[in-house]
């Protein structure tokens, strides 16, 4: 199993996303809201006449749990998502997990 | 790629500066209450934020550099992999996809100059019948309207009449409100200048509201790009609290910053005006309207 997490604008309709992913075999789905941080984020801001650094944005991270073969149909959805909607810097990373079948399986022998 | 997870006290969040020091990706915080120490009375209990931290490795002078500070909890650290979407073939299956995608590494990022702190500025005016005008300015923009009509809601104060407008640096509200009495004021003084003071949108602490029941006919919105900036009117045949609120948590969740707007109330139906703030992240169209209109009749 394969954990994806990305990082969408707020503006991402959750539920096309939700449609796109469905008929991917995908396990589960979750978004939550976040706060970015970073040089991808900065930008300049004008505070009492004075510019200021403002490092931090707003996001949707998205975490799909999915089988690791339906990782390359996983992300080809993700980047028509991406594309449609003429996203850039948009960020993904994948970690492996455990399911807890397989995990009991092992337990028991 | 490295994925370092850990708790820290909100209010002391500005202690872990230094990560930036060393992330070479990006740093994402979610709101998470957690209890720190059961032992404690109840008002040592400190809300914690997630930190969560991508880095190609994580060197040992930074657990040395966590290891000092004493709030550190939940520390975990696990292997991930950064994928660039670029690199994905849209043909389903063409080739196969890289895992460990080599990644950029950002020029090293440059403390912020100046602290961000948001100023608020309340004025109570008394006016004909009794009723009373609110005056707020603050530079707190982008979340202005959802904190206002958050702490209202909270209240169960109904807007009779308002607008905001952008002055310089500051955005100016004047909300006119019936009658309420000074203990009441004061309260809600106090809550709109912790919610303003605050850089965070959160759910603007607010007590998980009962929401009214929507349907075509008691909400509709109506769309016009004719003017300079796009504009979407509300109109609302329900006389509800929290109907504003809700319009501002759409705007929030579709990342719309409203600029100049304008509050009406007739009778039981309510007349709002939004003027939005163009971005390059967000058009504002006509598909975006349907959008929350799709939102609102799922809520």
């Amino acid at each position: 199993m394969l954990r994806v997490e990305i990082f969408f604008p707020m503006s991402i309709d959750l539920e096309k996303l939700e449609q796109e992913l469905r008929d991917t075999n995908v396990v589960s789905i979750a978004a939550s809201e976040v706060r970015l941080f970073g040089d991808t984020v900065k930008s300049h801001d004008m505070y009492r006449g004075v510019e200021r650094a403002i490092r931090h944005a707003q996001k949707i991270k998205v975490e799909i749990v999915t089988p690791k073969q339906s990782l390359p149909i996983v992300l080809k959805k993700l980047k028509e998502v991406v594309d449609e909607k003429q996203l850039s810097a948009i960020k993904l990373f994948t970690s492996e997990m455990q399911d807890l079948q397989s995990l009991q399986n092992e337990v028991m022998h | 790629m490295q994925k370092l997870e850990l708790y820290y006290p909100e209010k002391r969040v500005a202690e872990l500066n230094f990560l930036s020091e060393y992330s070479d990706s990006i740093l994402a915080y979610q709101k998470q209450k957690q209890v720190v120490d059961f032992q404690s009375p109840p008002s040592d209990k400190h809300e914690m934020v997630k930190i969560e931290s991508y880095m190609k490795a994580i060197p040992q002078s930074l657990i040395k550099e966590l290891s000092t500070l004493p709030v550190v909890t939940g520390l975990k650290i696990s292997r991930t992999n950064e994928i660039n979407l670029k690199n994905v073939a849209l043909e389903q299956g063409k080739k196969a996809l890289p895992l460990q995608t080599p990644t950029e590494v950002p020029e090293k990022e440059q403390p912020p100059q100046h602290k961000e702190i948001p100023s608020f500025k309340m004025d109570v005016q008394k006016i004909h019948n009794g009723n009373l005008r609110l005056t707020i300015v603050s530079d707190n923009k982008k979340h202005f309207l959802f904190k206002m009509f958050g702490v209202l809601a909270q209240n169960n104060i109904q807007v009779i009449s308002g607008n905001t407008y952008p002055h310089g640096d500051v955005l100016t509200g004047s909300f006119v409100v019936n009658r309420i009495n000074k203990e009441q004021i004061q309260y809600i003084q106090q809550q709109l200048s912790e919610a303003f003071s605050s850089t965070e949108m959160g759910n603007g602490g607010f007590k998980s509201f009962v929401r009214p029941e929507l349907s075509d006919s008691n909400l509709e919105l109506f769309f016009d790009e004719k003017g300079s900036l796009p504009s979407i009117k509300i109109v609302a045949v329900q006389n509800d609290f929290l109907l504003r609120y809700m319009v501002q948590e759409a705007f929030v969740t579709f990342d719309i910053e409203v600029t100049v707007a304008r509050f009406g109330y007739r009778g039981k139906t309510i007349e709002d005006q939004y003027y939005i703030k163009l971005t390059n992240d967000s058009p504002v169209n006509l598909e975006l309207v349907k959008q929350i209109e799709k939102y609102f009749s799922r809520r």
